[in-house]
């Protein structure tokens, strides 16, 4: 885990080289943005807690 | 979908398990604060308390046909239970409220006690572990300390380096902290952040008028500049885990839900049970006055609906309204919510905004200037160009090669959530024969790796396991060994792979499960043959034709549905298909999955007849269909998971009702893979859009989304009428008219990306030649 700042200009993800490319192949360049934009997306939705109960989390 | 609860209805459950502590935190609300009745409390709950609580929770649930209830185990320290009274009070709750809705259970804990033996009940039961910490260790040494002084630090590591061990990790939900405004608010985070926690929260310190908090200097506003300086830096770092109290101000200032009691104007749905079996407010109210939580309602006396009707909880579900004069006027109320009831204490009241006013205000301002920015990912056009405009089109016309478009593109990030996961496998793991065998076959069998990674509920696990939030019979990183097992099934290739076992169930997504009642939690060796599987743990070796449909005592396949040229899967297996939100069903025996062949295939003919473009769609992209357990009287629910593109939830239902809701909820589901590569709102704006199809506005994804479901559904409707069904015309009607005020409303909150705007229109043009 980092906390160094994301990058906020980084260049097109190709998702045709992920489906071409052997999975061993694959580098964290090709796929975690792919994977941030996902988890993003996923956290954004699920990010209301189940528990109102603040001395729960 | 079913309507929600009633609006009296309690949801949450804190049950005050064990009223002693073992550590003596200075700052503990329940023992230095104003209430002192845990002097009179007996020292734990007993079995009668905790049975009659499960019973009027169930009660409750059963009557007011909650889908889901949640018990928070508190204390006092819970873990001072010990683990045959910490299994007997778990068992106890599943015993008697598991049968009648989804219980979800946590327990918050210092951490000092917790061990592998209670890490082993709790994964057994599946309970939820917050722990509570405060820091590094001096941060964490100014309040959290044993009687004699000592620091409670190192235990406290220990219980996290036990809940990371890919066991336990599941279990984990969080870590919740106090704010001292002593401490340097980075480095907390930081400290905090270093423990890799699935979630955060950051607590004020409970005060009122009466008490307030320590201030450095006069006035100020201290503790909104402390969380002013961890919030930039989490924004900064592109907010890489959950924080609850960020999270909420987020989420209400785009006008959603707090989904915490002590922000927002979300009505509060919990009470607490104490050791006694007392009826209780929030305990949080502890820090007002010596009784003030109190109902003087109980378990043995009366039901949830009395408590939830009493005055005191009446007022705390009343919104603004119940909020002083002062924060009734303040522009960020929507957002505050007058903070903890708690804190609003002062002068015999809780008339008065909340001591932590000032700073509350600052935050939420802040906050709403300094909104994180979109994911910075942009895809390559080879995929996007000109899809949107297909996919846009294909409401009613079909346009199976655009949905392939949208399944290669899921496929591509579910081999990024792969090689993610795998990334973050130790080396020797559970998990990494998986993955060697997994990138083998990716080499020797790509199309069996498609196969697999296109199931909807592989990226489930995937999302999950990343996250850190899989829960209950989810997997870890070592389902990697599954998948490969599973892709070595469908390629017909030899492998032997360690697999996970989760409470007597190895399961190959696609492929079935394997029942090994023996093994409980823990691994099976798999030797994949054409074929067949030989599933091998400790002393238990079983031999599965998978090959053979039938059911057997170590054996249960997953189903195909067929129908024509159609199959899809009929799930009701795997583990990770409990993403929708609505409580799943039991594996079918073969009279149900009978039933669901013979409904299905009548569907399909409806679809293939009255809507031939949607078939070709679902044809091209539906996988998976899992049926849903009826949680009402006769009410029909369905649903899409975010996550699982391809995958439709439904309870049983007719025909005719079948074949809507799968074109229904294959619109969620076609909407969701194109909003996975295509920014079609614009996230900078937080308008909420009020919709004829839901009493409360929604924000504009999900306008988007129901404009894009219902306008399908309105299509269908618009068939039947024009074949002249009884009442068809009246139903089309009600779905054209909801899908075209919400197209009209939504062009007026520019709300829109460009390519979300021609998305829109082209949806509207598909509707302008229907009738009226």
């Amino acid at each position: 885990m980092t906390t160094a700042p994301m990058r906020q200009d980084e260049p097109p993800v190709s998702l045709g080289r992920v489906l071409e490319e052997p999975l061993d192949r694959l580098s964290a360049a090709d796929t975690s943005p792919i994977v941030r934009r996902v988890m993003a997306a996923h956290l954004d939705q699920t990010r209301v807690p189940v528990a109102k109960f603040s001395s729960f989390i | 979908m079913s309507p929600g609860p009633a609006r009296a209805a309690l949801t949450e459950f804190v049950l005050k398990v064990h009223s002693r502590c073992d550590l003596a935190c200075d700052h503990c609300y329940v023992y230095e604060h104003a209430d002192q009745s845990w002097r009179r409390r007996p020292t734990w709950m007993t079995p009668e308390v905790l049975r009659a609580a499960a019973d009027r929770i169930a009660e409750h649930a059963t009557a007011h046909r909650l889908s889901s209830v949640s018990v928070v185990l508190h204390g006092g320290e819970p873990l001072l239970l010990g683990p045959e009274r910490m299994r007997r009070t778990v068992a106890d709750l599943r015993r008697v409220i598991d049968p009648v809705t989804r219980l979800r259970i946590g327990m918050q804990t210092n951490g000092v006690l917790l061990s592998e033996r209670f890490c082993d009940l709790l994964a057994e039961y599946d309970v939820a572990v917050g722990v509570s910490l405060d820091g590094a260790r001096a941060a964490n040494d100014l309040h959290r300390r044993f009687r004699n002084g000592a620091s409670s630090y190192d235990q406290v590591l220990r219980a996290l380096a036990l809940l990371r061990r890919p066991a336990y990790r599941r279990l984990w939900s969080g870590l919740l902290c106090t704010v001292d405004v002593r401490n340097d608010p980075v480095g907390v985070y930081e400290s905090l952040l270093a423990q890799e926690p699935p979630r955060i929260d950051f607590l004020l310190p409970h005060a009122t008028w009466d008490a307030p908090p320590w201030r450095p200097g006069t006035g100020g506003t201290a503790y909104a500049d402390w969380l002013r300086a961890v919030y930039d830096r989490w924004r900064a770092d592109g907010r890489p885990v959950p924080v609850r109290l960020f999270d909420s101000l987020l989420s209400t200032a785009r006008g959603g839900p707090s989904g915490t009691e002590w922000l927002g104007l979300d009505p509060i749905d919990l009470a607490v049970v104490e050791t006694d079996g007392e009826w209780e407010q929030a305990d949080s109210l502890k820090t007002a006055y010596d009784g003030a939580p109190a109902t003087g309602m109980t378990v043995f006396s009366h039901p949830v609906d009395d408590v939830a009707a009493s005055p005191e909880l009446a007022r705390r579900r009343s919104g603004r309204a119940g909020l002083s004069g002062e924060c009734r006027r303040c522009a960020v109320v929507d957002q505050c919510g007058g903070g903890l009831f708690a804190h609003r204490y002062g002068a015999g009241h809780f008339d008065h905004p909340s001591v932590y006013c000032a700073d509350l205000k600052e935050l939420v301002v802040h906050v709403n200037e300094n909104l994180p920015a979109p994911v910075p990912v942009r895809l390559d056009a080879d995929l996007s160009d000109g899809l949107v405009d297909r996919v846009a089109a294909s409401t009613g016309d079909g346009d199976g090669d655009a949905i392939r478009q949208l399944v290669e593109a899921q496929t591509a990030i579910v081999r990024a959530l792969l090689r993610e996961v795998a990334g973050g496998l130790p080396d020797g793991g559970l998990g990494a024969d998986g993955w060697a065998a997994l990138t083998e076959l990716d080499r020797r069998a790509p199309g069996s790796v498609a196969r697999v990674a296109a199931h909807p509920y592989v990226r489930t696990w995937a999302v999950d396991c990343l996250a850190g939030t899989g829960t209950g019979a989810r997997h870890g990183p070592g389902y990697l060994g599954a998948i490969a097992a599973a892709v070595a099934s469908d390629a017909g290739v030899p492998v032997r792979v360690t697999v996970p076992v989760r409470a007597g169930r190895l399961h190959l997504p696609t492929v079935g499960t394997v029942l090994l009642p023996e093994v409980g939690d823990g691994t099976a060796q798999v030797d994949v043959g054409p074929g067949s599987l030989k599933v091998s743990a400790g002393d238990v070796t079983v031999a599965v034709r998978t090959d053979a449909g039938e059911d057997t005592p170590r054996w249960q396949p997953t189903r195909t549905l067929v129908a024509d040229d159609m199959t899809v899967l009929l799930e009701d297996g795997d583990p990770h298909r409990d993403c929708h939100r609505l409580p799943v069903g039991e594996r079918l025996d073969d009279a149900g999955a009978t039933r669901w062949a013979a409904t299905f295939a009548a569907a399909w003919g409806i679809v293939t007849d009255e809507v031939p473009g949607h078939a070709e769609e679902l044809r091209a992209g539906l996988r998976a269909l899992v049926p849903l357990r009826r949680s009402g009287d006769g009410v029909s629910e369905a649903s899409t998971g975010r996550q699982a593109f391809g995958g439709v939830a439904a309870t049983e239902t007719d025909a005719g009702s079948l074949a809507v809701l799968l074109v229904h909820e294959f619109q969620h589901s076609k909407m969701n893979a194109l909003l996975d590569i295509c920014d079609l709102v614009d996230r900078t704006r937080t308008t909420d859009i009020v919709v004829g199809w839901r009493p409360d506005p929604r924000p504009v994804e999900a306008v988007l989304h129901g404009i894009y479901a219902h306008a399908a559904v309105a299509d269908i409707w618009r068939i039947r009428a024009d074949r002249q069904l009884d009442g068809a015309q009246a139903v089309y009607r009600r779905y054209r008219d909801w899908t075209a005020e919400a197209i009209g409303a939504l062009e007026t909150a520019d709300a829109l990306t460009p390519a979300g705007s021609r998305l829109l229109r082209l949806v509207a043009r598909s509707m302008a030649g229907w009738p009226s």
